[in-house]
């Protein structure tokens, strides 16, 4: 009867999903991401104006002025940055490595790349900080030649560097394993050398990935705590990173100041990682 | 020019099996040469080795009377085209069809008008005009192949070397591509070497065709040589449609187990053997035996018929059709005569050529052709 009537009025019949379970499969997708990220999240940014607009915009105002909070915040994102781009270069070749040679123990590398996931980041800091401290069997040598690594901003990015590494390598490898090995020779046959096949052919292919890996290193180092608070020395003003100002600011009990810092931690993350998409995605233009 | 193989050999990186087994092969310069064969019989390898992509451990590989072997894929200039294309996917067109002289040294390297020019030029030939600002993603297979081509020729290669270039594509585009690609042959004075599992595309565009097995050169010649003279079982087998009816020789006489099949004289021990046969060569002798041949369908001038009987069922046999569209839809008590096929034991031909007796045609069968 109503299939009879939707056709007489010209009514679209209501057509079961194309996948099983679509409805119920969405609603959880969605239920989870509200619960889970963005529920914390909505908290998190509407903390600051709990006591009204005019209170909030004048803790920013205060914050503005705050000159830790903005070093906290520069040596943050600016640390991640270089970290991220740091690690690109040894992230490609290791990736290279692991897909195109055949070394001997490729699969216990393979393994090692991915110990940065796993090892608690403090143990990683503590480990850092004694090697490249001021008597570690790194950090002696190099402070005889006048390198400090150990509680400065050098220790930071290494250290950041440290945890974004398998980002790269993991992001980069797939996409060079499924890199058509026919496309290289045809590059090859049209008389292109193999550096000319790698800058023109290979690295072009990669940009995509490369600005991936780049977004996910950097997202991964601006929320970086645990290895970075035991080699940065966490001196305020200089080595102190945004996220164990938060944690000092809350130990003070001001909540406040403690979201505003996740604020605008949040807020220029969510910035940069849509920046970084966008330059993806314009990167993928020709292979689509 | 022309490209000579020499006694060639090339063994898989792995196990050391020969993927290619003492091939030796001579290509005319400006001749139109198809290698076909079933999958795994060593033509995309041997076609890799005359480029230069795959190393041979034997043999040598002459092209226009020089020798190659030591010399890279990249340094022998030829045109290769991939069977998915290979283009490059993060640059336009006409940045594709340019890049083997855009990468070329700066003292041989032509201005950049002159290339823009040329790649015009090859975009024209390939009839796809105002297409060099698009990206590969945005073009369809027939003409992403069209490209591939447009960058192997730009060059200017005189060998050029396609590896099934026609696999991807639907049939019409194919057909189209073929004929097309035949006429560019010509004009530009290409010695072409094709690689294909298609034995009617090959013998459509070539004028040579190879027919490799296993790693072998099992016979070359023209389209025609092969289907008059098949060297073995397997080129007839492949070909064309072929038939194999298994039977007994006793006493000169080839008796098919099947029934319903008329035995053929024949000069030979007694044993077991084959006729290998194609389905235009099978005949219907109706009033002979308890066969049915039953109408199946008609393709221009060929009418072919579906016969059954007690021991067989379905094998399809050709026959002109009556021009007046009045072919027998059923023919009952009909038998077959395979007089006209090849006589086959341990896998070769028994009698070079044709069996002892030529194609006997009954009185009775002339009737339904009438």
């Amino acid at each position: 009867m109503t299939a009879y009537l939707s056709r007489r009025l010209g009514l679209p019949r209501r057509q079961r999903d194309p996948l099983p379970g679509f409805g119920l499969g969405l609603g959880l997708t969605l239920f989870w991401l509200g619960t889970l990220v963005l529920l914390p999240l909505l908290a998190l940014v509407s903390r600051p104006w709990q006591e009204g607009l005019h209170r909030g915009l004048l803790a920013f105002a205060h914050a503005a002025h705050d000159g830790r909070i903005l070093s906290a915040l520069w040596v943050s994102f600016g640390s991640a940055v270089l970290a991220a781009l740091f690690d690109l270069v040894p992230g490609v070749l290791i990736a290279w490595a692991l897909v195109r040679s055949d070394i001997p123990g490729r699969r216990i590398i393979d393994m090692l790349v991915e110990l940065p996931f796993a090892l608690p980041t403090a143990v990683v800091g503590i480990t850092m900080a004694t090697l490249y401290g001021p008597t570690g069997w790194f950090g002696a040598p190099l402070a005889r030649l006048g390198v400090h690594i150990a509680y400065s901003r050098t220790g930071i990015v290494l250290a950041l560097m440290f945890i974004g590494l398998p980002f790269i390598v993991r992001t980069v490898a797939p996409v060079l394993r499924n890199l058509p090995a026919d496309v290289e020779e045809a590059a090859a046959i049209l008389g292109a050398s193999r550096a000319q096949v790698l800058l023109r052919i290979v690295l072009p292919a990669l940009h995509p990935a490369l600005v991936t890996a780049f977004g996910m290193a950097f997202a991964r180092g601006i929320g970086e705590y645990g290895s970075v608070i035991f080699i940065a020395g966490n001196q305020p003003f200089h080595t102190e990173i945004a996220p164990l100002l938060v944690v000092i600011r809350l130990q003070e009990y001001d909540t406040t100041g403690a979201t505003l810092i996740g604020f605008v931690l949040v807020a220029v993350s969510l910035l940069s990682l849509a920046g970084i998409s966008l330059v993806r995605r314009r990167l993928s233009r020709g292979v689509g | 020019m022309s490209v000579y193989l020499d006694h060639i050999t090339r063994h898989s990186p792995q196990g050391g099996r020969a993927i290619v087994d003492d091939v030796s092969l001579s290509v005319k310069d400006g001749s139109f040469t198809a290698l076909v064969g079933p999958s795994g019989a060593g033509k995309t390898s041997l076609l890799r080795i005359i480029a230069g992509l795959d190393p041979h451990q034997r043999g040598q590989v002459s092209i226009d009377g020089r020798r190659v072997d030591t010399l890279g894929a990249r340094e022998r200039n030829i045109g290769f085209v991939f069977q998915h294309y290979a283009l490059f996917a993060h640059m336009t067109v006409a940045a594709n069809i340019g890049f083997g002289l855009a990468i070329r040294p700066r003292h041989s390297r032509p201005g950049r008008a002159a290339i823009r020019r040329r790649v015009e030029e090859l975009l024209e030939l390939m009839q796809l005009p105002a297409m060099g600002a698009r990206y590969p993603h945005e073009l369809s297979g027939g003409q992403r192949q069209r490209v591939a081509l447009a960058r192997a020729l730009a060059t200017g290669p005189r060998v050029l070397l396609l590896d099934e270039p026609f696999g991807a594509l639907d049939p019409l585009v194919r057909r189209q591509i073929r004929g097309w690609l035949h006429n560019l042959h010509e004009r530009l004075g290409l010695t072409t070497i094709l690689v294909t599992h298609d034995r009617q595309e090959a013998a459509e565009l070539a004028d040579t065709v190879v027919i490799m097995n296993r790693g072998r050169v099992v016979q070359s010649g023209t389209p025609q040589e092969l289907e008059d003279n098949p060297a073995d079982p397997f080129v007839m087998d492949f070909s064309g449609e072929t038939i194999r009816i298994a039977g007994l020789v006793t006493n000169g006489r080839f008796v098919p187990d099947m029934s319903d099949i008329i035995p053929v004289p024949v000069a030979l021990s007694n044993g077991r053997a084959e006729i290998l046969i194609r389905p235009a060569d099978i005949r219907l002798l109706p009033h002979q035996g308890n066969a049915i041949a039953q109408f199946y369908q008609r393709r221009g001038l060929v009418a072919s018929y579906k016969v059954t009987s007690a021991s067989f069922d379905g094998m399809l046999v050709e026959m002109p059709a009556d021009p007046g569209d009045v072919s027998a839809s059923i023919i009952t008590h009909c038998a077959i005569d395979i007089s006209a096929g090849r006589f086959v034991r341990d896998n070769a031909w028994v009698i070079p050529g044709y069996g002892l007796v030529g194609p006997v045609i009954s009185d009775e069968v002339q009737f339904l052709y009438s």
